[in-house]
């Protein structure tokens, strides 16, 4: 068992567990889409699943009870062959380089009210069980609202969702760990935020519909 | 009335996030010493009353999640 921010054996081993993950996930994912009788949702869900993959089992390695909108985006950035992936790398913005943004905030972050978190070895357990789906936290749940208000207020016509619109909804928060963790690399939000609104209109592929 | 924008490392942010990061702390380190105690022979009642809290909540947070590993956890309700 793994935590954040420590590289070696815990870390491969995560790494390889959640490429497990993506790749069972995909299986799943192009089942599904090949169940799915053009229903959006279901074409939506098939679309997200490998990515909700990732998502779950970076916030099980982190410790965490609930997948939070930080583990969204590892989830997203973990496929690096998007369009939306590529864009945000070619703004320094990539899957390794937002794990370490999300390590040296939490350190920063609890070093600041004067803690320092005891080793990985010390924090390793085995994860909690949990039912049969993801329990989102407030900051996934928010990015959805948020994604969805925007999506809906593009208008015309029926809401056509991007992996882009999914990744601005996460990186257009205002307060929380991801502003905080982008800030502190020094990683600017609006450019990346512009740059995935570029893709939107031209990215026919990725299109969930 | 909106309130007004707020910069992510604002100082009351910082506080909030510190709030945040310490809460799940706290969570990773009660798991992780919680499984130790057990592997270490730790009864319930034990690690209940050092964490100050009461054996059936103990119990109800951690035995679904270490169930299916392999500490043995029969006769852990003696103390």
């Amino acid at each position: 068992m793994s935590v954040e921010h420590e590289g070696g054996d815990a870390n491969r081993a995560a790494s390889e567990r959640a490429a497990r993950a993506h790749a069972d996930a995909s299986d799943r994912a192009a089942r599904n889409a090949q169940r799915a009788n053009g229903f959006e949702q279901q074409a939506l869900r098939a679309h997200l699943q490998p990515m909700m993959g990732v998502a779950m089992m970076e916030a099980s390695n982190r410790g965490s009870a609930t997948v939070e909108a930080e583990h969204v985006l590892l989830g997203f950035l973990f496929d690096k062959t998007s369009s939306a992936t590529t864009v945000l790398a070619e703004h320094g913005l990539d899957y390794d380089s937002f794990s370490d943004a999300l390590a040296a905030e939490r350190e920063r972050t609890l070093a600041a009210v004067g803690v320092v978190a005891p080793s990985p070895e010390r924090l390793a357990s085995t994860p909690r069980a949990r039912g049969r789906g993801p329990r989102f936290g407030a900051s996934s749940r928010e990015v959805w609202d948020r994604t969805m208000r925007r999506v809906k207020a593009r208008g015309g016509g029926r809401p056509t969702l991007t992996h882009a619109d999914f990744i601005i909804g996460i990186l257009s928060a205002e307060l929380g760990t991801v502003p905080r963790a982008l800030l502190q690399a020094g990683i600017d939000r609006r450019p990346l935020i512009d740059a995935l609104e570029a893709t939107i209109p031209l990215s026919r592929k990725e299109r969930i519909s | 009335m909106n309130p007004g924008p707020v910069s992510p490392d604002d100082p009351i942010a910082d506080d909030l996030a510190a709030v945040v990061a310490l809460r799940s702390l706290a969570d990773q380190l009660e798991d992780s010493a919680v499984e130790r105690a057990l592997r270490e022979g730790w009864g319930w009642g034990q690690i209940a009353e050092a964490l100050g809290v009461t054996r059936q909540a103990v119990h109800k947070k951690h035995l679904a999640r270490l169930a299916g590993t392999d500490i043995d956890l029969r006769r852990r309700n003696v103390r």
